[in-house]
């Protein structure tokens, strides 16, 4: 079994910094940073192709260009390269966001993912216009992902509709040559029972090997009880370097050079998340920074990174053929699509493209 | 104010594209053309029956420099605050290019296509406070609580994320009067398809009246038509053409809904033409609501470029200041009318403005 290997486009900033890109904004260097224009965006994306990944994640929140966008803008800047785009259903009608997928997968030729999440902060959802609760948004979730095969396929369940009144005679068609493979993250119970339904790849942030084996047991039972199979994937960041020695002490350098208030700023701003995932990363280190190696949970996984970072907070740390192994191990037991970033995330695509990958295909044999 | 001549993307599902000219390859071409000749921008078709105007217009940002993009949205498929989000992002993305056109008629037949079943004085109130939302957070300065508790619509921490980008001008277009009233508040430019001159002017007055401004206008407001274009060296030579037109089979309307569209008083082509194409003529050189080529509901004007030019002359000296031309085939009438118009409207434009 082959392994997908993916990146990641930072579309609210780069740069060498942890609090560099990414929420929430912790705005403590001047140097080093990357604004998000679509040239500098379009050189992740040529990049990354180049380097030998599947694909390139393009992610979503406040403050990020959007995704649909950005990938209509760079889809013809590859050729071979998949866009995993992220969707929070619920903002639009899910008859345009199948309508808007469907000109998009044109645009593309036939390229894209979906990866879906469904809102990790009410205060960000309410600047929206969304105030549902946690629970709510997963089952409108679910409601949304039918509508949206129905409107590509003519298929599907025409089940509960209380969040949408969408009519499965009269609405909107527009058939798809390709519909796009499902990507979802979401870690509580609910999430699972709609990712078990409704997804092909069930993703998850960096956790240890036992905690992702416990998952990856639980998912496969439930989508076994609904006859259906789910990929899983992992997304976490990636310090990788020629020697052990030398990838710790980037990490240590990553963590040290980030004032103490910053990080209890970015924690207290965490603290407001309704996400079960988002409290899982947070577990790790407890908001508390300590030696660099203290914060070594499982081998070669470091929490340092969700110290500042929301979302995805924990990296692979090691020397090449270290991340390698790692790679394997976690493939070994269900991982087979990774969705890696790195600081920056144009020289790191270089570096884990032609470093990583290779020995990870070699660790595989 | 300078006049400004936008020309239209034909990217309605229905319009039958040349081998090869299909799909972005094809509107690449026609937004290079349509740059290249000199318009200004590029208007782009919204709703049931276009391919997504915001996903082409992304990608055609790409490929030209200058060109405006007209993105047309219809207010019921996306949350407020997230459409001037994606706005915010659309005008990073092009450099301050985007221009929003909302249409924001009351519509049974679209809006049961998306699923959404809101009635005509439902939907009016909810465009209400879509413009509300949106002038909050376009028009921070007015003092707007960054809280709304609509009935259709709640918005806590309004605010909108990327705050370096200019926000795009909204043109909308409305015919009823109470959707004008609405839209004369807030609207940059006001859009209404070409028809016989007095019409126009009395809408233009109407949209005046109306237009007292809730907040200071940091420009004018302006005034626009739309209108398709059939023009050659002889008059005669465009009546045949719109006459061959109306003599073919027309493609069936590409409908991606289960209903049919049901509009009233439209000349379909299907057999309920009058004789000759000259019958449907409702001032010199001008005929409405025909359905050609896939679009609906088309105001066009028919004759030899001067006579084109001089109606379009007689449009601007109204208040008309942009107008959204369209013409079939539209890469090869981009050239056509880039090239034996526009430089004839610019030179009177600049002896008249």
């Amino acid at each position: 079994m082959s392994i997908e290997f993916n990146w990641f486009l930072p579309t609210s900033g780069d740069g060498r910094h942890l609090a560099s890109g990414g929420l929430p904004k912790v705005q403590v260097f001047s140097d080093g940073n990357r604004a998000p224009g679509i040239d500098y965006l379009g050189q992740i994306t040529r990049v990354a192709e180049s380097a030998g990944f599947h694909g390139i994640l393009v992610p979503v929140a406040a403050g990020f260009e959007d995704p649909w966008l950005v990938t209509a803008a760079l889809a013809r800047e590859t050729s071979r390269l998949k866009f995993l785009l992220t969707l929070r259903p619920g903002l639009e009608l899910p008859a345009y966001t199948a309508q808007k997928l469907a000109t998009l997968q044109d645009i593309s030729n036939q390229r894209l993912a979906l990866h879906i999440v469904t809102g990790s902060s009410p205060y960000e959802q309410r600047s929206l216009g969304d105030f549902l609760g946690h629970d709510s948004r997963y089952e409108r979730t679910a409601e949304f992902l039918q509508i949206m095969q129905h409107v590509w396929r003519g298929s599907g369940i025409e089940g509960s509709q209380q969040y949408y009144q969408h009519s499965f005679n009269d609405g909107l068609r527009v058939p798809l040559q390709q519909t796009p493979d499902i990507y979802f993250g979401g870690a509580s119970p609910i999430a699972e029972g709609v990712a078990a339904q409704h997804s092909d790849v069930y993703v998850m942030w960096g956790e240890t090997p036992r905690m992702i084996r416990e998952r990856i047991a639980r998912m496969r039972e439930f989508a076994a009880a609904r006859k259906r199979r789910l990929r899983f994937g992992l997304r976490l960041h990636v310090i990788a370097r020629a020697t052990e020695a030398q990838a710790w002490e980037q990490a240590d350098k990553l963590l040290n050079e980030i004032p103490r208030d910053a990080i209890d700023s970015a924690q207290r701003h965490m603290a407001t998340y309704d996400s079960v995932g988002q409290a899982r990363q947070m577990d790790f280190h407890g908001g508390k920074r300590s030696g660099v190696r203290e914060l070594e949970i499982a081998p070669n996984l470091w929490a340092g990174i969700g110290l500042v970072r929301g979302g995805a907070g924990t990296a692979f740390v090691g020397s090449y053929a270290q991340v390698a192994e790692r790679i394997a191990e976690y493939h070994a037991f269900g991982i087979d699509a990774f969705i890696f970033s790195g600081y920056p995330n144009l020289e790191e695509a270089i570096r884990v493209g032609a470093e990583v990958l290779p020995r990870a295909g070699q660790a595989l044999k | 104010m300078r006049t400004q001549f936008h020309w239209t993307l034909p990217s309605a599902y229905a319009t039958q594209p040349r081998p090869g000219a299909a799909g972005l390859a094809g509107w690449i071409q026609v937004a290079q053309a349509t740059e290249y000749v000199g318009f200004d921008g590029l208007f782009l078709g919204g709703g049931a029956l276009y391919a997504d105007p915001w996903t082409i217009a992304a990608a055609l940002s790409q490929y030209t420099k200058r060109l405006q993009l007209l993105v047309t949205l219809r207010p019921e498929l996306i949350l407020p605050a997230v459409m001037a989000n994606m706005a915010q992002s659309m005008q990073s993305i092009t450099g301050g290019r985007l221009g929003l056109h909302m249409d924001i008629e009351f519509s049974a037949n679209e809006q049961r296509c998306y699923g959404d079943f809101l009635n005509r004085d439902q939907h009016q109130r909810r465009v209400q406070e879509y413009l509300q939302i949106l002038a909050a957070l376009w028009r921070p300065e007015q003092d707007a609580p960054d809280l709304f508790r609509g009935q259709y619509y709640q918005l806590e921490n309004a605010r909108l994320a990327i705050q370096s980008a200019a926000r795009p001008a909204l043109y909308l277009q409305a015919q009823s009067a109470d959707m004008l009233r609405l839209a004369a508040a807030h609207m940059d430019v006001d859009v209404q398809p070409a028809t016989h001159p007095r019409a126009m002017q009395a809408h233009i007055e109407q949209v005046r009246s109306l237009a007292a401004p809730a907040y200071q206008r940091p420009e004018p407001l302006q005034f626009s038509c739309r209108v398709h274009v059939i023009t050659r060296d002889s008059e005669q030579q465009a009546w045949d053409e719109l006459e061959q037109l109306l003599q073919q089979t027309p493609p069936a309307p590409a409908l991606p809904c289960g209903d049919p569209m049901q509009e009233d008083n439209i000349h379909h082509l299907h057999g309920t033409h009058p004789a000759r194409a000259r019958d449907l003529e409702i001032y010199p050189n001008l005929c409405h609501k025909l359905q050609l080529d896939g679009w609906r509901d088309m105001s066009v004007l028919v004759g030899s470029y001067a006579q084109v030019a001089n109606r379009l002359e007689e449009f601007q000296a109204l208040g008309i200041r942009r107008f959204v031309l369209s013409g079939s085939p539209a890469l090869e009438d981009a050239f056509r009318i880039g090239e034996e118009l526009l430089p004839r409207l610019r030179a009177t434009a600049g002896i008249t403005a």
